[in-house]
């Protein structure tokens, strides 16, 4: 992996100020393929510009890996060309499905925590890496309540990481919010995920809707708590890029440049013994 | 498949309360946090639409525009993975199911049509543009013209009258958009008929624009001589704005 360090997703409100950086520069950006393709005129213009400067990550929206119908070829075929295009280092995508019934919902709907679901999801991860000729990294996604399940989350992902081949995004603000939500330890959840797999990590911030649940809204600034067990965390991993996610309420680029370097201290911090073994190594 | 057909179904009973909110049972969920799935994908498609029709949504009540979001949420397969190329399913839908006769309002399609058209325009892939020269002769050389333009025709003024007051002027009215190749914005001009027709011709025909306002003319029984002044002002005009950008080599 050739991208270290804190990068910064790319949204239209803030894309001709991230372009405009001279100083205290993200490392990376991250886009959604689902919002840039097939576009042109202005955002394309910007979206290639952008490219020009910044390394690519690409976080799906779309491809509904839990679904329990088809994949949509005519969307690989599509998402395929576009990463011809802009050649992200990452593709990752979330674990639920945002499919079903042959419609689209935007957004992202728990997978029951059951064997035929691990079954279903990784051949289809296997399918999509195929297609692609890349590996997918699946995001452990937030959820607000179980459906069905007959196995806990880490079990879950670790069964569909494993027989699928897939890597890991480790959202460590999703950990929270459903450690959370659902009353479990964070720090045992973790552990036991297959950290080995971690190639990629999200860092938001959430908001609190009621005394025992939590929204992953990427609207606020990430909190204290999900700061500290970033830290903890990171320190069962190898060094992989950091990814501050930010999609409303977006604030100043001061702000954000201030979470960014919050960040980058901590695994600069943490990695710092790591830093010096890859260094020496390359 | 390797999914078992019950896990298929609760999959699909938790996508169908999203849609359509109608109460349900599912095994092995906690159902006061169930509705936090109906307001998220609610809310997505809701904000997807006021963003996309903001003129449609000031100018209907609110009962109407969200007895049309409703009604599209809950019943209609949104097929396009992208979230910024939805809104145009919406106007299909509305169209289809006749939301204009039932409120009696018979411009919403075109009104719904129209800001759609701004944002396809705006944002769709970028067209070919043949090889073309800067400098030429306008009456008589063959013009080349901005690829991502469209030349509407409209029942109702809706580009300049707001809602009731639209009734009364049913009519026929054109209207020019095109995507400026410099900036990417969006440019609106209103066209008379004879103005639609000669843009029509040069664009579908390939007519030159002395030869269009001549077949334009007989058309519109006017005296090319006449109207030939006007048509070169009008030519100028778009070249001004951006729409034509040059000529054929």
């Amino acid at each position: 992996m050739s991208i270290s360090g804190v990068g910064l997703g790319f949204r239209r409100d803030i894309a001709k100020q991230i372009i405009a950086l001279d100083s205290n520069r993200p490392k990376f950006i991250e886009f959604a393929p689902e919002n840039w393709m097939q576009m042109g005129g202005y955002w394309k213009k910007k979206l290639r510009e952008a490219a020009e400067i910044y390394p690519i990550m690409c976080h799906g929206l779309s491809l509904s890996i839990g679904s329990p119908e088809e994949l949509d070829f005519e969307f690989l075929k599509e998402l395929k060309k576009f990463f011809d295009e802009f050649k992200p280092e990452v593709y990752s995508e979330h674990l639920s499905y945002s499919k079903c019934d042959n419609a689209h919902l935007y957004d992202l709907l728990p997978i029951p925590f059951r064997q035929d679901a691990i079954d279903h999801v990784s051949e289809r991860i296997r399918v999509v890496q195929d297609y692609l000729e890349r590996p997918l990294a699946i995001e452990n996604v937030s959820y607000y309540t179980p459906v069905a399940a007959e196995m806990d989350e880490a079990s879950f992902i670790t069964q569909v990481v494993e027989q699928s081949g897939c890597n890991l995004l480790l959202d460590v603000n999703n950990v929270y919010v459903n450690a959370f939500n659902h009353g479990y330890n964070a720090k045992e959840f973790i552990e036991n995920l297959p950290l080995d797999k971690v190639k990629y990590i999200h860092m938001a911030g959430h908001e609190q809707v009621s005394p025992d649940t939590i929204i992953d809204t990427h609207g606020q600034p990430i909190i204290d708590p999900v700061f500290e067990l970033f830290e903890w965390a990171i320190g069962r991993i190898k060094p992989v890029p950091i990814l501050l996610e930010r999609d409303f309420n977006i604030p100043q680029m001061a702000e954000l440049q201030a979470e960014m370097a919050k960040l980058q201290n901590i695994v600069d911090k943490v990695w710092a013994n790591e830093y010096a073994i890859e260094k020496r190594n390359s | 498949m390797l999914l078992k057909k019950e896990t298929h179904n609760i999959q699909t009973k938790l996508a169908d309360y999203c849609k359509t909110g109608i109460d349900v049972t599912i095994e092995g969920s906690r159902q006061d946090r169930l509705h936090h799935y109906r307001r998220l994908t609610y809310n997505i498609v809701k904000g997807a639409l006021a963003t996309a029709y903001p003129i449609a949504k000031k100018t209907l009540s609110e009962n109407e525009w969200f007895t049309m979001v409703d009604s599209y949420f809950a019943n209609h397969k949104m097929q396009t993975p992208l979230v910024w190329k939805m809104p145009f399913e919406f106007y299909e839908y509305c169209k289809d199911n006749k939301y204009s006769e039932k409120f009696g309002k018979p411009y919403i399609d075109e009104l719904l049509y129209f800001e759609w058209l701004e944002i396809e325009l705006h944002t769709m892939e970028d067209m070919a543009i043949p090889v073309y020269k800067e400098e030429g002769d306008l009456l008589n050389d063959r013009i080349v013209v901005t690829p991502e333009h469209e030349l509407v025709g409209l029942e109702y003024p809706i580009h300049k009258f707001k809602g009731n007051d639209l009734l009364d002027k049913k009519g026929n009215y054109f209207v020019l958009i095109f995507r400026k190749k410099d900036t990417g914005a969006i440019r609106f001009i209103n066209l008379s008929a004879f103005l639609a027709l000669t843009v029509q011709t040069i664009v579908e025909e390939r007519l030159n624009l002395a030869d269009s306002i001549k077949k334009t003319s007989e058309a519109f029984g006017i005296d090319f001589n006449k109207s030939i002044q006007h048509g070169l002002a009008f030519a100028n005009d778009l070249m001004a704005q951006g729409f034509i950008l040059g000529y054929e080599i």
